[in-house]
C-alpha cells in the first residue's frame, strides 16, 4: 500500500488537508507519515474518540513505529492535559468536566495556545500536528486545532461525507472553512479495505457514489456490483416491513467469524432495541445512552408501583421472553395478599421488595434475577450492563448520585472499549469508523445523505438493503440541524 | 541554566531566606556565621543524587527537626530545550519576571516571562529527603508530583570547589574526573578494565613474591587431605581489593597530584571543572581565596568571569570570601552581603550595589573592603581617627581589654565630613551595624543626614563642639605626651627648621630657637592651641596637619592618649568610652 504521494505533501506542507473516503487506507496514511517524519521531535496526533486513537496505536505497532514518535491523544484528552497543566492561562474551570463542560475545555486550551503561555513547550514537544476524523471537529475544536497550526506545521484527515450529527447542541466546523484554513494537498482513492477481502468491485462502486452523493443527494443501485442486493417489502405498512427486515436478516449467512451490522433509525433507541429483538442482535448503545439517563432520573424520583412499573418497563425493552404483563399482575396481587399455590420465584421475591422497600439493591437484584431467568435473551446488553454496573456503584456508596455514578461507568467504558456481538444493530452514529463483513440497511429512506455514505461503507463483504426502490435519495435535512451533531467523544 | 532564585526554610543556620541571585558572578559576603556556606550546601545538595546525601538532626534550624522540616527550592531559568518538552518538564513550568523579579506560578513567554524550574528538597523529622519539582499546582495536588531525572540532575548539578578538593584528582564519585570520563558508564567500563589490568600484571610477579607462603599453605592443607591443586597462586581479588574509583587518581609522574598546595590543585581543580562544565553552568566555591597568592585569585576570576563565545557571561558562580583582595579584584554589582539576625535566623542577602544617595557605591569595594567582611563597622571621619582607634584598640589589648577584631568592629576611613557619613548610612543600609565619628569644628554640607542616621540607628559619636581630634590632643593630653607629639610633628615635618617655620606662622607670641624650646613650652595653652590647628590643616604636601595617616594616629592612640584616659578629663575621654561601649555592645 502506497501513499508515497500523500506523505511527501503532508510532510512537505505547512498547513493541508487530506480527503480520505471511507476504507481508503487513512489510517495507515497517518501512521505512514509518522513514520516518514522520523525524530527526535514527537508528531502531536489527535482523533476523536479512544477507539480512534487504540486503532491508530494497533497501526502505528504494525508498521513498527515506536510510540515515542507520537503522542497519540484524542482531542478531549489533549485539550484536558494542557488545559489543566496551566489553569490559570488557560481558565480551566474543572478538571473533571462531563458533557457540556467539554466546549469550555477546548476553549481553554485554545487560549492557552493563542495567549502564547507556553509556545516554546509546543514547538520542543512536536514536529507537527496530525488530526484524524476532521469532519466531526466542532467550531471549538477547529478553534483550537487553527490556533496550533500556528506553530506547528499541520495536516488534517477527513471526510466531509463522514460527517454525521447527532442531538446535542454542538456545532460541526463547517467544511468549507475548515479547506479554506487548511487547504487540501490531496485525497486517498485506493478502497484498500475491499481490495483486502478481494472485493475491489464494491470498493470501487462506493468511490464512486460519492460523487453522485455530493451532487444530486442520491445512489443508484442498480449500477451497484452483485453483492449489493435488495429486499423489496410488499407494502409499505408496518408488518409488511417488518416481514421484509427479517427476511433480509434471515437472507445474510455469516460464515465463521463474520460479523453483522443492522442499520437502523438513529433517532430512537427504543426503535433499534426491538429491531434487535426481531433480528436476534444486541444493540449498540452509545456511552451517555439517553435510556439510562432517563431511568435514572424517573426511578430516583418514584417508589413502590411507579418503581416497580419504571423498572419492568426499561426491562421489557432490553430482554425479550419475560412475559412482564404476566409477571407484573402475579406480583401486584401477591403484593395484595394474594397467597399463591406455586413458591415465590426469586425475581417475584426481589419484585415485592423493590414494593416494600426504598433501596435500590432490590432494583439491582430484580434485575439480576430477571436476566437469569430461562428464555430470557438480553438484546440491550450494554444498556443492561451500565444500568447494573450504576447500581453497584451507587449501593457501594462510592459516589452520592445515580448520576455521578453512571458518568463514572461510562467513562470507564469510554476507556476500556466495547466489544461488539458478532450480529449487532445500530445507527450511522454508533457504527461510524467501525468495520463489519455484512451490513442490513433498513428504512434507507430516514438516512440523510451522510448517514447513507456512512451506511453504505461499513461493509466489506455485502450489503442488502430493505428499499421498495433502487434509486437511494438522501433525506435532505434542515439546514438548522445539519450543523448540529454528536458530542465528539461519544465513542 | 542558571538560578534565578533560592528559598531556604529551617536548613541549618537558616530559618528563612529568599534570594534572587544575578547572572554572573555572585560573591557572598558577611561576617562568619551569617550563613554564606550554608546558602552554597544548600544550592548543591537541590541538585544532589538521593543516595549521596544524609541528613542529621543538627542539618535543621535549632536542632529542631520536628518543628522545623527543611525546604530548599532553587528555582533554575536557561533550561536546556529539552526539558521544555510536555512529556519531560513542561507541564511544571514557572514563569519568571526578570525586570520584576517575580516568580509567576504559570509560564507566559508571551508576555517576555523566562520558562523556569523550581527544584524542591523537602526533609522533615524522619531525615528522610524529598527531591520533587514545585509549584503551587503540584502544591495544590492539581498536579502529580514529579521529580527531575537522575541523568539530568547529574547533568545540569553544579560543580563545587570546597576548600579542599582532592577527591577530584581522583575518579572518585563525583569526580569531576567521571563527567569527562564521559559519563559515569564509561567510567565504570574504565574501572571494570583497570581491574584486569592490574590482576594481569599482579600475577607476572605474584609467583615468586608469594613462594615462600603458598608452598607453606600447600603442605598444610596436604595434611588434612584437602584438594589443593599445583595451581594455587596469589591473585588480586578484585572484590576484595576495592578496586574502585576513589583508588585511581591523577599523578605527575610517582607523585600524586593531591600532594600539589592547595592553591596549585584548586586551581587545576578549577580548571578541569570548567573543562567538563557542558550543561552546568553554575559553579560553587568556597573562599575562593583559600590558598591561592593574589595574583593567582586574580587570574582564577578573570577566568571565571570570562565571556563565552555567544557574548553570554560564562557561568553563573557563587562564591564566598574572607578576602578584602576578592573584593577589590570584584565590581560591587558581585557582592552580595549576607546577613542573619541573630535571634529570629531570618537571612537576607542584600545587593551591595543597592544604590545610596550621594555615594558612588562602585568605588566602595575598592575603598574599603575590610568594611564589608565584618559584622560591624565604625565609620571615621579620616585617617588620623582610624589610627586612633587602632592605636586605643592595641593600648586596651595590652591592659586585658576585648580586641575590636573579637568584638566585630572594624574603623574605616569615611574621607572627610561630607562624605563619611554618606558610608555609614550605606553600609547600615546593606544591615551593618554602624557607628559614625566626626569631628565638631565643622558640620557636613547636607544639614539633615547626621539626624537621619541617628533615627536609622546608626550611633554617632562626635567630639566637643568646634574641636577636630588633633584640638583635642593637644589640648588635653598632659604637658609630657604633648611635649612627645611635638617632637614627632617636627620629626615628620622633614626638619626642625621647616617645622618652627610653620609654627611661627600659627604663633606669634614667640619664636622659638629650636624643638626642644617648643617642647619645654608645651603646657602653653595657646601654643596647644596653634598646634592643635596645625595639625589638622589640610593642604599640600609641607603644608599639610601632621598625623594624618593610620600610623602616626596609632602610635599617638597607642602611647600618648590610651595610657591617659583615666586623668582625661572633658567630652574628649568621655566619647572614647562611649565608643568602647558601643564596641563592647551585644549586636
Amino acid at each position: 500500500m502506497s501513499n508515497e504521494p500523500i506523505i511527501d505533501a503532508v510532510l512537505s506542507s505547512r498547513l493541508g488537508s487530506v480527503v480520505a473516503p471511507a476504507g481508503c487506507g487513512k489510517t495507515d496514511c497517518i501512521a505512514d507519515v509518522v513514520k516518514a517524519a522520523g525524530g527526535p521531535a514527537k508528531c502531536l496526533v489527535l482523533t476523536h474518540t479512544l477507539a480512534g486513537v487504540d486503532t491508530l496505536r494497533q497501526r502505528l505497532k504494525e508498521k513498527h513505529v515506536s510510540l515515542h514518535r507520537t503522542d497519540l491523544e484524542t482531542i478531549a484528552g489533549w485539550s484536558l492535559r494542557f488545559a489543566a497543566a496551566f489553569p490559570r492561562r488557560s481558565g480551566l474551570k474543572t478538571r473533571e468536566p462531563r458533557g457540556g463542560d467539554w466546549p469550555a475545555v477546548y476553549a481553554a486550551a485554545a487560549q492557552l495556545v493563542l495567549g502564547g503561555f507556553v509556545t516554546s513547550v509546543l514547538k520542543a514537544s512536536y514536529q507537527r500536528l496530525l488530526v484524524d476524523e476532521y469532519q466531526d471537529c466542532t467550531v471549538e475544536q477547529h478553534a483550537l486545532i487553527l490556533a496550533l497550526s500556528q506553530h506547528l506545521p499541520t495536516c488534517i484527515f477527513g471526510d466531509p461525507l463522514q460527517a454525521i450529527f447527532g442531538f446535542r447542541d454542538e456545532q460541526l466546523a463547517d467544511w468549507k472553512t475548515v479547506t479554506t484554513d487548511f487547504p487540501e494537498i490531496g485525497a486517498l482513492r485506493e478502497p484498500w479495505r475491499w481490495k483486502r477481502v478481494k472485493n475491489d468491485k464494491l470498493g470501487c462502486w462506493l468511490i464512486a457514489i460519492r460523487e453522485q452523493l455530493e451532487q444530486i443527494n442520491r445512489v443508484d443501485l442498480a449500477a451497484a456490483p452483485r453483492c449489493v442486493s435488495r429486499v423489496i417489502p410488499q407494502s409499505s405498512t408496518k408488518q409488511d416491513l417488518l416481514k421484509a427486515n427479517i427476511s433480509a436478516g434471515r437472507s445474510v449467512k455469516l460464515r465463521g467469524e463474520e460479523t453483522l451490522i443492522v442499520i437502523g433509525d438513529k433517532a430512537s433507541e427504543l426503535i433499534r432495541g426491538s429491531l434487535a429483538a426481531k433480528l436476534k442482535c444486541s444493540a449498540i448503545e452509545p456511552v451517555a445512552c439517553q435510556t439510562l439517563g432517563s431511568f435514572l432520573d424517573t426511578i430516583e424520583a418514584c417508589t413502590g408501583r411507579d418503581r416497580l412499573t419504571t423498572v419492568l418497563d426499561l426491562a421489557a425493552g432490553a430482554m425479550s421472553g419475560l412475559a412482564k404483563a404476566a409477571f407484573e399482575r402475579r406480583v401486584t396481587r401477591m403484593a395484595g395478599g394474594w397467597k399463591p399455590r406455586k413458591a415465590l420465584t426469586e425475581a417475584e421475591r426481589a419484585a415485592l421488595d423493590v414494593l416494600a422497600s426504598n433501596e435500590f439493591a432490590h432494583v439491582l437484584r430484580l434485575l439480576e434475577c430477571l436476566r437469569r431467568q430461562p428464555g430470557v435473551i438480553a438484546f440491550r446488553r450494554e444498556l443492561l450492563s451500565a444500568l447494573q454496573n450504576t447500581l453497584r456503584l451507587f449501593i457501594a456508596g462510592e459516589h452520592s448520585t445515580l448520576a455521578d455514578a453512571a458518568w463514572h461507568v461510562q467513562n470507564k467504558l469510554r476507556h476500556a472499549g466495547r466489544r461488539l456481538a458478532q450480529r449487532s444493530v445500530g445507527s450511522t452514529l454508533l457504527v461510524k469508523g467501525l468495520q463489519f463483513d455484512h451490513a442490513i440497511i433498513v428504512a434507507p429512506e430516514k438516512l440523510s445523505r451522510n448517514d447513507l455514505y456512512v451506511a453504505l461503507t461499513r461493509a466489506s463483504r455485502t450489503i442488502t438493503i430493505v428499499s421498495a426502490t433502487p434509486i437511494l435519495n438522501a433525506k435532505v435535512e434542515s439546514s438548522q440541524s445539519s450543523r448540529k451533531r454528536a458530542r465528539s467523544n461519544n465513542g | 541554566m542558571r538560578i534565578v532564585h533560592v528559598e531556604i526554610v529551617n536548613f541549618r543556620g537558616i530559618k528563612k531566606l529568599s534570594w534572587y541571585p544575578a547572572p554572573g558572578t555572585n560573591c557572598l559576603v558577611g561576617p562568619g556565621d551569617s550563613g554564606k556556606t550554608t546558602v552554597l550546601d544548600a544550592i548543591e545538595l537541590a541538585f544532589a543524587a538521593r543516595n549521596s546525601v544524609t541528613f542529621d538532626d543538627t542539618d535543621f534550624y535549632a536542632v529542631d527537626p520536628k518543628s522545623n522540616p527543611i525546604a530548599i527550592t532553587v528555582t533554575i531559568g536557561d533550561l536546556p530545550p529539552e526539558f521544555l518538552k510536555e512529556d519531560r518538564y513542561g507541564p511544571y513550568l514557572r514563569g519568571w519576571d526578570n525586570a520584576a523579579k517575580k516568580l509567576e506560578d504559570e509560564p507566559d513567554e508571551a508576555r517576555g516571562l523566562e520558562h523556569v524550574l523550581s527544584i524542591g528538597l523537602t526533609v522533615d523529622h524522619t531525615l528522610e529527603a524529598e527531591w520533587a519539582l514545585f509549584n503551587e499546582r503540584v502544591e495544590e495536588k492539581q498536579q502529580s508530583g514529579r521529580t527531575l531525572a537522575f541523568q539530568d540532575r547529574q547533568d545540569i548539578a553544579p560543580s563545587r570547589l570546597g576548600p579542599y578538593a582532592d577527591r577530584h584528582l581522583g575518579w572518585g564519585r563525583q569526580s569531576v574526573l567521571n563527567r569527562i570520563t564521559k559519563g559515569p558508564a564509561a567510567s565504570r567500563g574504565l574501572m571494570a578494565e583497570a581491574g584486569r589490568v592490574a590482576r594481569q600484571e599482579f600475577s607476572k610477579d605474584s609467583q615468586t613474591l608469594f613462594a615462600d607462603t603458598i608452598q607453606e599453605a600447600k603442605l598444610a592443607a596436604q595434611r588434612l587431605g584437602v584438594p589443593v591443586g599445583d595451581r594455587l597462586h596469589a591473585m588480586l581479588d578484585v572484590q576484595a581489593m576495592g578496586l574502585s574509583g576513589g583508588g585511581i587518581s591523577l599523578h605527575d609522574g610517582d607523585l600524586p597530584l593531591r600532594r600539589l598546595g592547595v592553591g596549585s590543585s584548586r586551581l587545576f581543580i578549577a580548571a578541569l571543572q570548567d573543562y567538563a562544565r557542558a550543561k552546568a553552568s553554575v559553579a560553587l566555591i568556597d573562599e575562593i581565596e583559600h590558598g591561592l597568592e593574589p595574583h593567582r585569585i586574580s587570574r582564577l576570576l578573570r577566568e571565571l568571569k570570562k565571556d563565552n563565545a555567544d557574548g553570554k557571561t560564562k557561568a553563573q558562580v557563587f562564591m564566598t570570601t574572607h578576602s578584602p583582595v576578592v573584593l577589590q579584584e570584584l565590581g560591587v554589582g558581585e557582592l552580595n552581603v549576607v546577613r542573619r539576625h541573630p535571634k529570629t535566623g531570618a537571612v537576607s542577602i542584600v545587593p551591595a550595589n543597592t544604590p545610596y544617595p550621594g555615594l558612588d557605591v562602585q568605588s566602595q569595594p575598592r575603598v574599603n573592603p575590610q568594611a564589608y567582611l565584618a559584622p560591624a563597622i565604625l565609620v571615621c571621619e579620616g585617617k588620623t581617627e582610624v589610627g586612633l582607634l587602632r592605636g586605643l584598640d592595641d593600648y586596651w589589648v595590652s591592659k586585658g581589654g576585648l580586641p575590636f577584631s573579637t568584638a566585630g568592629v572594624v574603623p574605616v576611613s569615611g574621607g572627610g565630613v561630607n562624605n563619611a557619613p554618606v558610608i555609614a548610612g550605606y553600609f547600615h543600609a546593606l544591615g551593618y551595624r554602624v557607628g559614625l565619628l566626626l569631628d565638631n569644628d565643622c558640620e557636613p554640607n547636607d544639614a539633615k543626614i547626621l539626624n537621619e542616621l541617628t533615627s536609622a540607628g546608626v550611633n554617632v559619636f562626635r567630639w566637643a563642639p568646634g574641636h577636630a581630634t588633633e584640638d583635642h590632643l593637644f589640648r588635653d593630653l598632659p604637658t609630657e605626651a604633648v611635649a612627645g607629639l611635638i617632637r614627632a610633628a617636627a620629626t615628620i615635618q622633614d626638619g626642625d627648621e621647616s617645622f618652627l617655620d610653620r609654627l611661627s606662622s600659627k604663633y606669634s607670641k614667640k619664636r622659638f630657637k629650636s624643638v626642644a624650646e617648643v617642647q619645654e613650652a608645651a603646657d602653653d595653652t595657646e601654643l596647644r592651641i596653634a598646634m592643635g590647628e596645625l595639625t589638622k590643616s589640610k593642604g599640600k604636601p609641607g603644608e599639610r596637619g601632621w598625623f594624618k595617616d593610620i600610623t602616626h594616629a596609632e602610635w599617638i592612640g597607642r602611647k600618648h592618649v590610651g595610657p591617659h584616659l583615666d586623668s582625661l578629663k572633658g567630652k574628649f575621654p568621655e566619647m572614647i568610652s562611649e565608643i568602647r561601649a558601643w564596641v563592647d555592645r551585644e549586636q
